[in-house]
């Protein structure tokens, strides 16, 4: 690793339109490096499931999505038996004695579920195992084996190694505390809203048509909105949305417009609470401390 | 801040040290990562200090708060100079004996517990054994700078062991629970329509419904910054529940919890409470309650956790009628106490003992061992 690799990396982000800062390139150089998972938290809308669609872009290779949830078993993450096929398999031998009889364990009755399909690929893909914190922990305690040693066990076929070792991003919204096991075996960044300056430049990049003064001023006013008593503060996903909606309605001007915020608040206001605790003459004050 | 190369400089050994610095304060790092963090270093060739403060962090944090205090450790480390003392800025964030050095104690029980000897009890040693001494060690007696951030980290790790037994508890074995036909006729298909495995239904487990009252009066400084810790434990936990604080009166308080930097949610707690070091009126904060936010906040499975010494200036009558208030709307009212278990304290010589029908356990509060005794009252309760 070293600077120029971290430069040239952060441009192909850049490239493909995300804007990272040095520490998230550095802590992917080292993955790729060192082959070691990264997880990934922070709070919900600031950029984790993008790292791995930007990588999965730059790297042009498959991106194999994950997404967890509770109850989430090695069925439908792993792989699953195609059981009709198999009984179908089992009545054509039937119907016709002569025929050889059919392995029904055979890779061809195999579905291929995501963790599975991550380590059959003959490119290393990039694997997304998304808010693994969702997922119960026996699922975690499954998934350490295969991030440690990249194989599945299936008792009918028997251990299938790895083609290709794929890199693997975990993300967390930190709803339950993830075990020590699996943290261990990751890298970790915390991945925090950007500051003024790279929130500007995420808008720029993602919204490029929206008025540059008009950027500054959304930038600002999410920026003193995050230091608010909220119960979900605004992420970045909140703020494209927001410079979405402010362009689709023809707003130029948000300074003399607070009706204009107001009506839009639905765009970064996620709670009933929040809608109730921040008030029009609260959202002019902010906007006129934000200016 | 700024970092030179020279100050790297020699790399690898410092490198070690600065390792080793890191586990004093608490980082896990093992050998993998020891090496892992040398290798990349040397195999760089240490060109920019940024990039490997990147890839020492990236590889030995292993939580938000490794990351979050990562920053301040690195410059304690290589700049010295620039930071007064980490350990003792940590510390008047979360201990406000530090800002308020006057602070003697409370109550006049600290001379007596120091007779006992438990005074700047010293908590040596590592592992299991450091750990039971952290757990036993009452918070007022957490001298070791260290051993105060380990239990501090035990208190809201087991805030967050609740949910875990809980769910054990209420996963349903292969054996147990309702039969879940569809699956089974689908699992069945494996055997050629022989239901050679029989599937179940799990009960869902139904999340923990908490209310906490936490008194942050003056007598409950000394106890707070660890409960404080256990209680966002709860809260992450059981995102449902509610935290109210209370002194003469009573306010909700639980975004300021669900803050996720403890440093924030010790600021905002302290600038929305201008009465802090005042005295504490029990029985009108709990009217407050009942009167404004029961009926939101209290359903009929909800756990009501009181969390306070029990110093009061209201009347004990209006109390006790005010707890059977409380009582009446919610399943159970458990009430820690940091002065039971300490020497020379029993319910039985407090007023409280008058609010023993109201209140279905008085438990202590006082150390590590006493959270997770009540960890293990919660969970008995829920279950």
């Amino acid at each position: 690793m070293n600077s120029q690799s971290v430069s040239e990396l952060r441009s192909r982000f850049t490239e493909a339109g995300y804007i990272a800062d040095t520490a998230l390139i550095t802590t992917i150089v080292l993955m790729q490096q060192l082959e070691r998972p990264l997880l990934i938290e922070g709070e919900a809308g600031v950029g984790k499931t993008e790292v791995a669609t930007t990588m999965a872009k730059i790297e042009g290779c498959k991106l194999i999505r994950l997404q967890c949830y509770e109850g989430l078993d090695t069925s439908a993450a792993v792989y699953e038996w195609n059981y009709s096929r198999q009984l179908l398999s089992i009545k054509l031998h039937e119907s016709n004695i002569k025929q050889q009889t059919p392995h029904i364990f055979d890779r061809e009755f195999l579905l291929e579920r995501p963790l599975l399909q991550s380590i059959m690929q003959d490119e290393p893909p990039i694997l997304l195992i998304d808010e693994i914190d969702r997922a119960d922990e026996a699922f975690e305690a499954f998934l350490l084996e295969l991030l440690s040693e990249f194989q599945i066990s299936i008792p009918e076929l028997g251990t299938i190694k790895a083609r290709s070792f794929p890199r693997v991003i975990l993300t967390s919204n930190g709803t339950r505390e993830l075990s020590d096991a699996l943290r261990r075996r990751c890298l970790y960044h915390y991945l925090d809203y950007p500051d003024r300056e790279r929130e500007i430049a995420i808008v720029e990049q993602r919204v490029p048509e929206f008025d540059h003064r008009m950027t500054a001023q959304v930038v600002n006013f999410i920026q003193a909105l995050r230091m608010q008593d909220l119960a979900k503060s605004p992420g970045i996903a909140e703020t494209l949305d927001w410079c979405a909606a402010l362009q689709g309605l023809g707003i130029t001007e948000l300074e003399d417009n607070v009706e204009a915020l107001f009506q839009t608040r639905g765009c970064f206001l996620k709670t009933r609470d929040d809608l109730e605790a921040v008030n029009q003459e609260q959202m002019a004050t902010l906007l006129k401390k934000s200016a | 801040m700024t970092t030179t190369a020279n100050t790297l400089s020699p790399p690898g050994n410092r490198l070690l040290d600065f390792i080793g610095y890191l586990r004093k304060q608490g980082y896990v790092i093992g050998v993998g990562e020891t090496t892992d963090i040398l290798k990349t270093a040397s195999e760089s060739g240490y060109p920019d200090p940024d990039l490997i403060k990147a890839s020492v962090r990236a590889l030995s944090c292993r939580n938000y708060e490794d990351w979050q205090q990562f920053d301040r450790h690195f410059s304690a480390f290589w700049r010295p100079e620039d930071i007064p003392d980490p350990q003792q800025e940590l510390l008047a964030r979360i201990d406000p004996r530090l800002r308020h050095k006057t602070a003697s104690g409370i109550s006049g029980s600290s001379s007596q517990d120091s007779e006992h000897g438990q005074h700047d009890l010293p908590v040596d040693g590592a592992g299991a054994g450091r750990n039971r001494s952290v757990g036993k060690a009452d918070f007022r007696f957490l001298g070791d700078k260290v051993a105060m951030r380990e239990a501090e980290l035990i208190a809201e790790h087991l805030g967050r062991q609740l949910r875990k037994q809980l769910s054990r508890k209420r996963v349903v074995s292969p054996r147990g629970g309702r039969l879940d036909i569809r699956r089974t006729l689908r699992g069945s298909l494996a055997t050629g329509g022989f239901p050679a495995r029989v599937r179940f239904t799990k009960r869902k487990p139904v999340p923990l419904h908490l209310v906490i009252l936490h008194d942050v009066s003056h007598s409950m400084t000394w106890n707070n910054p660890l409960l404080f810790r256990f209680v966002r434990g709860l809260i992450k936990t059981f995102p449902d529940s509610s935290v109210f604080a209370f002194h003469t009166r009573l306010f909700p308080v639980t975004r300021m919890f669900r803050e996720a930097s403890l440093a924030r949610m010790q600021t905002r707690l302290e600038a929305g409470n201008n009465l802090w070091m005042g005295g504490t009126c029990i029985a009108t904060s709990i009217a407050t309650f009942n009167r404004e936010f029961s009926r939101k906040a209290l359903n009929s499975k909800t756990i009501v956790l009181i969390i306070s010494d029990g110093f009061d200036t209201d009347h004990h009558e209006s109390l006790e009628y005010e707890l059977q208030v409380l009582h009446s709307n919610a399943r159970s009212v458990i009430w820690l106490n940091p002065m039971l278990g300490r020497a020379g304290v029993s319910l039985d010589a407090t007023e409280l003992k008058r609010s023993l029908p109201m209140v279905d356990r008085f438990m202590p509060a006082n150390s590590v061992e006493s959270l997770r005794a009540t960890i293990r009252e919660i969970g008995g309760i829920a279950i």
